[in-house]
């Protein structure tokens, strides 16, 4: 699913140079469950950006499902970003002015499905969640737990290959963290290939196989 | 994959996000609205002036051409000569092949001495024009009541007359309808065979121009009566009729080189055309459009920044939107479009409510002063399209920057 070989990206502050990722190699196959770990600054986060398409590396190679990604076509990110991956964040990135329905929706507006047939597939995907009560609800009007099994049913909405969850209970209760994380087991059970950031040992544990950066590189 | 269809939901997206910003956008839509009815209006003023001078225009004929001798003949070693430079043996050779784009014309023959207009103890102080049968016609003159001069009143010299309103009124103020009946001009009885249509020449005559002439306050004879009056064959001036608008400066040319030609330059001629007065009111009205839209645009450009200064704050306010939305699949080109659309929605639904304002506006000043704003659907149609391209410039820049973000440091903005 994921093939990284000698990813490379750093930063330049006032003249110095601050790698953040360190020729990285990393693999990661079809339906497994990985979780990033590491300190903060390790780099981590970045490296799930750019699996994520969300950000661009410097160097190295990354094919994701086979295809090359080519950072310097941002249509091209762009497209992958539609089809291939959903996004699940810390802090949920909802939209505030919009229906927990209409937030779901959202993703499938960029594919050029008609509103009926966004609706029916957003309904469903807040039923796999558990939200289905509170479709009409603006964000602001769910609890934290609800709004990221909203981001979560949003992130699963035009049914990608790749879910990608950068602390995605970092703003929860134990209680709500252990639901999403049951959630993602279940994801991960129906075939989903999953690759989560936490700093979070018990989070991390949940996963099949822990993966610790530190200093942008892979230590274990 | 229909990409059409996602660009119509991008448009509700835009929608959507200024009815978020209920207030913001109102503002930024009522300076585009006050931008596009001031350029409105003074269009309309333009084209409403320009009808109002034709209007008036058209009641001497707006083909009408007079040409008579210039008494101010520049030739210092010319010897002095008397009369108009026009007799009734010119008309013959004028009536001839010389004048292709002359259609028609009248001779005028205007009354030497001021004679006594009365019935009874009534008098008028109209003023006398003798023409031939198609002075009407060209003059653009109607009748209220009975005929015209025929041929035969022309040649057999009838006594018979047309008189305006006016002149109807100061002599038969009892009678509604003067037709038939008989005054005397310098002593000698004339009927009355018609009354002329009443002419409006306000906007001339609070100019002054014309010497206050009264278009209802005349008396048509035919010419020969009034060179009998007179007791000679001269005519005062031609007033012809040009076959078309812009032939009316060709006919003048050709009435004058006939005539000079015939005197052998004895006499200098020189001609008036409605069109030169066109040209110049053309002219007028246009410089004052230009300097009124000019300042006008001023409003609109204001507009225009206000909605570019709103577009910039909403991409500074929704960058983290903006990242999420990239995050979930959208490119480039679609947070361009959606960003320029709410700009375009805003000056276009400014510019529609500008041209209602306009136009409510035009209503009102032509109520209060009478004068015509006339919106042509071209102003509109140039309205409308002003209003598209300044959305387009106002959210162009604003646009570019929400979408050049790369989805990570949209995110990662607070």
């Amino acid at each position: 699913m994921i093939q990284i070989e000698g990813l490379y990206k750093s930063y330049w502050r006032s003249g110095i140079e601050l790698v953040v990722i360190h020729d990285i190699d990393l693999a990661v196959s079809e339906g497994e469950f990985i979780a990033i770990m590491g300190p903060s600054g390790s780099g981590k986060s970045t490296l799930l950006n750019i699996i994520g398409c969300l950000d661009i590396a410097d160097r190295g190679h990354y094919q994701l499902d086979g295809q090359t990604v080519d950072p310097g076509i941002p249509h091209h990110l762009a497209r992958l970003r539609a089809r291939y991956i959903g996004f699940v964040f810390q802090s949920f990135n909802l939209i505030p002015t919009r229906s927990a329905l209409d937030n779901v929706a959202l993703p499938l507006l960029y594919q050029g499905m008609t509103r009926s047939a966004r609706n029916s597939r957003a309904r469903s995907a807040l039923q796999r969640v558990g939200v289905t009560d509170r479709s009409a609800h603006l964000p602001s009007q769910l609890s934290g737990g609800q709004q990221q099994r909203v981001a979560i049913a949003r992130a699963l909405v035009n049914q990608p290959r790749l879910l990608i969850a950068d602390e995605p209970t970092g703003a929860l209760d134990s209680h709500n963290s252990s639901q999403v994380m049951t959630l993602f087991r279940e994801l991960h059970d129906e075939g989903h290939t999953l690759v989560m950031v936490t700093h979070d040992p018990a989070i991390g544990e949940r996963a099949d196989r822990v993966v610790i950066l530190s200093d942008g590189a892979v230590v274990s | 994959m229909n990409s059409l269809h996602i660009y119509i939901e991008l448009l509700g997206e835009a929608f959507l996000a200024l009815r978020d910003n209920r207030l913001r956008s109102l503002l930024s839509v009522v300076g585009i609205a006050i931008g596009i009815a001031a350029v409105m209006t003074v269009s309309a003023v333009s084209s409403g002036g320009k009808a109002f001078v034709i209007k008036e225009l058209e009641t001497f004929g707006l083909r009408s051409v007079w040409v008579f001798r210039d008494y101010a003949d520049k030739d210092p070693n010319r010897r002095v000569r008397q009369g108009s430079g026009l007799v009734e043996q010119d008309l013959a050779i004028l009536s001839g092949e010389c004048c292709p784009a002359v259609h028609r014309f009248s001779p005028v023959s205007l009354v030497e001495n001021d004679p006594i207009i009365q019935w009874g103890n009534r008098y008028s102080n109209a003023e006398i024009k003798g023409v031939n049968a198609s002075y009407l016609a060209i003059n653009n003159d109607r009748l209220k009541l009975g005929r015209g001069f025929r041929q035969e009143d022309i040649y057999s010299r009838r006594p018979v007359v047309l008189v305006g309103e006016t002149v109807s009124k100061d002599l038969f103020p009892q009678t509604g309808n003067p037709l038939g009946r008989h005054f005397r001009i310098a002593g000698r009885k004339y009927r009355v065979i018609g009354v002329l249509q009443y002419k409006s020449r306000d906007l001339l005559a609070s100019i002054g121009s014309e010497g206050g002439e009264d278009a209802n306050n005349r008396i048509l004879l035919p010419y020969t009566l009034v060179q009998q009056i007179n007791g000679n064959q001269e005519i005062s001036y031609l007033q012809a009729e040009a076959v078309s608008l812009n032939q009316a400066e060709r006919a003048a040319a050709q009435l004058k080189q006939v005539l000079e030609r015939r005197y052998r330059g004895a006499y200098q001629y020189t001609q008036v055309t409605l069109a030169s007065y066109l040209k110049t009111v053309d002219r007028i009205l246009g410089g004052i459009t230009a300097m009124g839209v000019v300042a006008a645009s001023t409003s609109l450009l204001v507009g225009g920044i206000g909605v570019a200064g709103i577009m910039s704050t909403a991409v500074v306010e929704r960058i983290r939107e903006i990242g999420v939305r990239m995050a979930i699949g959208a490119n480039r080109r679609h947070i361009l479009f959606q960003f320029l659309a709410e700009a375009v929605l805003i000056s276009v639904i400014g510019g529609i409510a500008g041209l209602f304002v306009g136009l409510l506006l035009g209503g009102l000043l032509d109520l209060v002063t009478g004068f015509p704003l006339i919106p042509t659907p071209s102003g509109i149609l140039t309205g409308l399209t002003v209003s598209v391209l300044v959305g387009l410039a106002s959210g162009y820049y604003p646009a570019r920057r929400a979408a050049a973000f790369l989805p990570v440091e949209a995110l990662r903005r607070e």
